[in-house]
């Protein structure tokens, strides 16, 4: 179906968010895996690991994680860099 | 829960189809979407979620009551109390500690000393600010009660029924994607749609939708945080430790951070609200390409100027009592909307700085015989100058609003005519004010102008587009989630 555009079938709107939500879970496997593990030990960081972990294998064989990791390590980490000058 | 984190992303993807798959049972979906809000709400604090869903009760009934009565004396008596309700839940959570400290307590020590009883005053005050001190602040009070504030008023004056049921209501006043930093949407505009509710058949301005929370979250995770961590926060924590080039920098920083951090939330609930089928006025149009301040105020935070110009200018006289009338409406109508934003002495010299300036402009303008909307005005050099005018003129208030105290503004106010070596100026950081500052061109129909421009797009297309643009955002922003800076107030 061709967006009109302006606006979209509520039909179309749900199928567009679910190819976003899994995109989206594919372009940020790892980043999710990553922060998943950095969550205080117990059941709960490994349940959130094991959800996770598909994720990023998939991320990481699909090569999708590259997009991320790559606009981070470079733009992104010139910009978050922290300046020599800290408070005296 | 905040909304530029994968815990919202889950809620609100669970949400969107639980409300677009439940079309048929009206009821149930109804008081899914008021679980939902409750639910969002609730993830802060279980006790406020259910002070919210009281507020909401409170008020329907006080306006179906006000609604139902033919006798004036009792209509009025009935609003009334409804006001003094809402005000007494806002001065509460809000300004006890304001009013204790900062008011009540520098008035009475003076006569506990003439009185001799300055042990009795230290004992008094010992035992009081502790209890003060476990009044927690509500997130969003000051938004939602305003909202109330609006209906119940509306209904008085009769110009909206009350609504159809107290779900509709609730429903109204605790809709997630608005509930704790605006926009201040009226009853006019959201209660009709919460009645109706949008049914399959609704055509979504998806693409729009998608493009405001990408715009919101860049705005807000990309330049906002990054303003507040490299610019804004270092040089209002201490100021004394830079030069005046850095507390420009930091000024300017501030600036745009502020407009980032806000007009994000507004994107972002916009666009939320706008996937759910749900309409919402904007709330910013480019606010610092404003020529005059009264422009700024047209341009700013709409929902809340627009709110303090209808229940409040107006009602007191407004612009139609004589000329140093409408200058005290002015100034009283801003003191009061610095003291909206905070309890502090620092808000309310905010507010004063703004009243005071947009009757100085109208006394101007008067004597210049210029127009009503300068911006229209066809000099573009006019326009250049009467920008860069207005951004400064805003930067130089927002010194007195982020300040945490008057002595802070005073460390910053010398500070900028310190001489030195720029510490914090760099490449980054005029990218990133610069990046700021063009990022108004999204605001108000700027969306739209640009979908024109990217032409028709699949759906497909446009998930895959979004989910990338966004593996993009994260990939800029800095680690953790900062919280919005509306949501103390």
């Amino acid at each position: 179906m061709v967006n009109e555009m302006k606006t979209l079938a509520v039909s179309s709107v749900e199928k567009g968010l679910l190819v976003f939500a899994l995109f989206s879970l594919l372009l940020n496997g790892v980043a999710l895996y990553k922060s998943a593990s950095l969550t205080e030990h117990g059941v709960l960081q490994e349940r959130l690991t094991a959800l996770a972990s598909p994720l990023k294998l998939i991320s990481e064989e699909t090569g999708l994680c590259r997009l991320r990791s790559g606009v981070s390590g470079t733009v992104g980490a010139w910009l978050n860099k922290k300046e020599s000058e800290e408070l005296r | 829960m905040l909304f530029p984190t994968f815990v919202f992303a889950v809620f609100f993807t669970v949400v969107f189809f639980i409300h677009w798959r439940t079309e048929r049972f009206g009821l149930f979906r109804k008081v899914l979407l008021l679980g939902a809000s409750l639910f969002f709400y609730g993830w802060w604090s279980w006790k406020f979620a259910l002070m919210l869903l009281g507020s909401a009760l409170i008020n329907h009934q006080m306006a179906v009551a006000i609604s139902a009565s033919d006798d004036p004396d009792r209509r009025r008596r009935l609003f009334r109390w409804a006001v003094a309700a809402n005000l007494l839940l806002l001065v509460f959570f809000k300004y006890t500690r304001f009013l204790f400290v900062d008011v009540l307590l520098p008035l009475a020590r003076p006569l506990f000393v003439q009185a001799g009883g300055l042990d009795l005053f230290a004992d008094g005050v010992d035992e009081v600010i502790p209890l003060i001190d476990r009044i927690i602040l509500p997130v969003g009070v000051s938004f939602f009660t305003f909202q109330a504030l609006s209906y119940v008023a509306d209904v008085y004056k009769k110009t909206i029924p009350p609504a159809a049921t107290s779900l509709d209501f609730a429903n109204y006043l605790a809709f997630f994607p608005q509930l704790v930093a605006g926009p201040i949407v009226r009853a006019c505009d959201l209660l009709p749609q919460m009645e109706r509710m949008p049914g399959r058949t609704t055509a979504i301005e998806a693409n729009r939708a998608i493009l405001l929370i990408l715009v919101g979250l860049f705005k807000k995770m990309v330049v906002a945080n990054w303003l507040s961590e490299h610019l804004a926060d270092r040089v209002f924590a201490h100021p004394e430790v830079y030069c005046g080039k850095d507390v420009l920098l930091g000024v300017y920083g501030y600036t745009l951070q502020i407009y980032c951090d806000f007009s994000a939330y507004s994107d972002i609930a916009i666009g939320t609200a706008l996937l759910l089928g749900f309409h919402f006025p904007i709330n910013f149009n480019a606010p610092y390409f404003a020529v005059t301040l009264q422009e700024f105020w047209r341009r700013w935070h709409i929902s809340l100027s627009s709110w303090l110009r209808d229940y409040l200018y107006i009602p007191m006289g407004g612009g139609r009592c004589g000329v140093w009338r409408t200058r005290m409406n002015l100034l009283i109508t801003f003191l009061l909307g610095g003291l909206w934003h905070g309890a502090g002495w620092t808000f309310i010299l905010w507010g004063a700085f703004h009243g005071f300036y947009l009757s100085l402009e109208r006394i101007v303008r008067g004597w210049f015989g210029l127009s009503e909307k300068p911006s229209e005005n066809p000099s573009l050099g006019w326009k250049i100058l009467g920008r860069i005018w207005i951004f400064h003129l805003a930067a130089f208030a927002w010194i007195l609003f982020r300040s945490v105290d008057l002595e802070t503004v005073g460390h910053v106010l010398r500070q900028l005519v310190v001489p030195g070596t720029a510490k914090l100026f760099s490449a980054r950081a005029v990218l990133i004010l610069t990046i700021g500052y063009l990022l108004q061109y999204f605001d108000g129909d700027g969306c739209r102008a640009v979908l024109r421009r990217l032409g028709r797009l699949h759906y497909f297309a446009t998930a895959v587009l979004a989910a990338a643009l966004l593996a993009v955002i994260l990939g800029l922003a800095p680690d953790g989630v900062m919280p919005f800076i509306y949501f103390q107030f």
